[in-house]
């Protein structure tokens, strides 16, 4: 796990990829999609709360997931998101480029000394 | 449809990632105050996310032009007469800045469109105003000779105190060879001479044919 120290912000514009990622594996609701970023990401990124929902609401505005509420495993009522046909095709696109991206960045960086 | 969700359905969003997030602290040991400080902590400001939804559901400029009015109105009715004062004191002032600008505009319009259209009024030649003799100092033939050897003015107009003498063109019709010849004459004293002087409506004295002037009696 990592500490306190060890924890970085999000890169401006990943915020997106992240949501559309955690939701290819089902509908899942604003809480559950910060936890599990942080805890794929073994508590390393930092999603924060406040800027989540702006974001899914952009996300919606886009026809990128779709929403509705329902009831959470321990009988909470809470609004789930799910990916669309759009959002799997544009997680496709983003992945291919950020892919890209991490690799040519890593090349510039050089091997870890 | 989220461009019509309502700020109440984003706000209960937000109330129940408070509680799930709670949730999860108190299954981790907290007390249940603890769990709600941690979670509210945890999230950040509650408010500024609500306020980024409700930006984002709507054009802004009209919603603080609404808000901007509701206040003034709100701002007004509280001292009624002091508004209604105040809404007075600027009519009034409105009302009087723009007449006197009216006022000054006509009377540059109308002395710049004299100036270049009455060809009545192109020179002054004034005796001293107050001088027992002042009258005196400039006949009316003396006009006829002005105007006769006139070269520099096309007109000119002469007040004596009491009466207006206009030598030259009172109307210049015809052109070249064929113009004719200015006119001279002696105009009564014009009753509206403060307000502005208007040529075409003074009465004209015509000239004797033995080349005297028909004056007024006094």
């Amino acid at each position: 796990m990592a500490t306190q120290d060890d924890r970085i912000s999000l890169l401006q514009g990943t915020l997106d990829l992240l949501i559309l990622r955690t939701l290819i594996f089902g509908a899942q609701h604003g809480q559950g999609v910060a936890r599990a970023i942080q805890q794929q990401s073994e508590d390393v990124l930092i999603v924060d709360h406040g800027t989540l929902y702006p974001a899914l609401q952009r996300l919606e505005g886009k026809g990128w997931i779709a929403a509705e509420w329902g009831l959470s495993e321990n009988n909470r009522r809470a609004r789930f998101y799910k990916l669309t046909a759009a959002g799997k095709k544009q997680l496709t696109q983003e992945t291919s480029q950020w892919r890209k991206m991490a690799a040519a960045i890593g090349r510039v960086l050089g091997p870890e000394s | 449809m989220w461009w019509n969700r309502k700020q109440r359905d984003f706000n209960a969003e937000i109330e129940a990632h408070l509680q799930l997030e709670a949730d999860q602290f108190r299954a981790g040991g907290l007390t249940p105050d603890e769990a709600d400080a941690a979670a509210r902590r945890d999230f950040g400001n509650r408010t500024l996310a609500e306020e980024r939804f409700y930006e984002s559901q709507r054009w802004m400029f009209f919603d603080t032009l609404v808000r901007d009015v509701r206040f003034a109105a709100r701002v007004l009715m509280k001292d009624a007469s002091f508004s209604l004062l105040a809404i007075l004191g600027l009519a009034l002032g409105i009302g009087l800045s723009t007449t006197i600008f009216a006022l000054i505009n006509t009377a540059i319009h109308i002395r710049s469109a004299m100036g270049e259209t009455d060809p009545g009024y192109v020179g002054i030649v004034r005796t001293e105003k107050g001088h027992p003799r002042a009258e005196a100092r400039l006949s009316y033939p003396d006009y006829v000779y002005f105007q006769s050897r006139a070269t520099v003015f096309r007109d000119i107009k002469a007040e004596s105190g009491r009466y207006l003498f206009i030598l030259g063109s009172l109307s210049s019709r015809g052109s070249g060879p064929r113009r004719r010849r200015p006119r001279a004459g002696l105009i009564r004293r014009i009753s509206c001479r403060r307000r502005g002087f208007d040529p075409r409506s003074a009465e004209l004295f015509r000239r004797r044919r033995s080349g005297s002037a028909d004056l007024p009696s006094r």
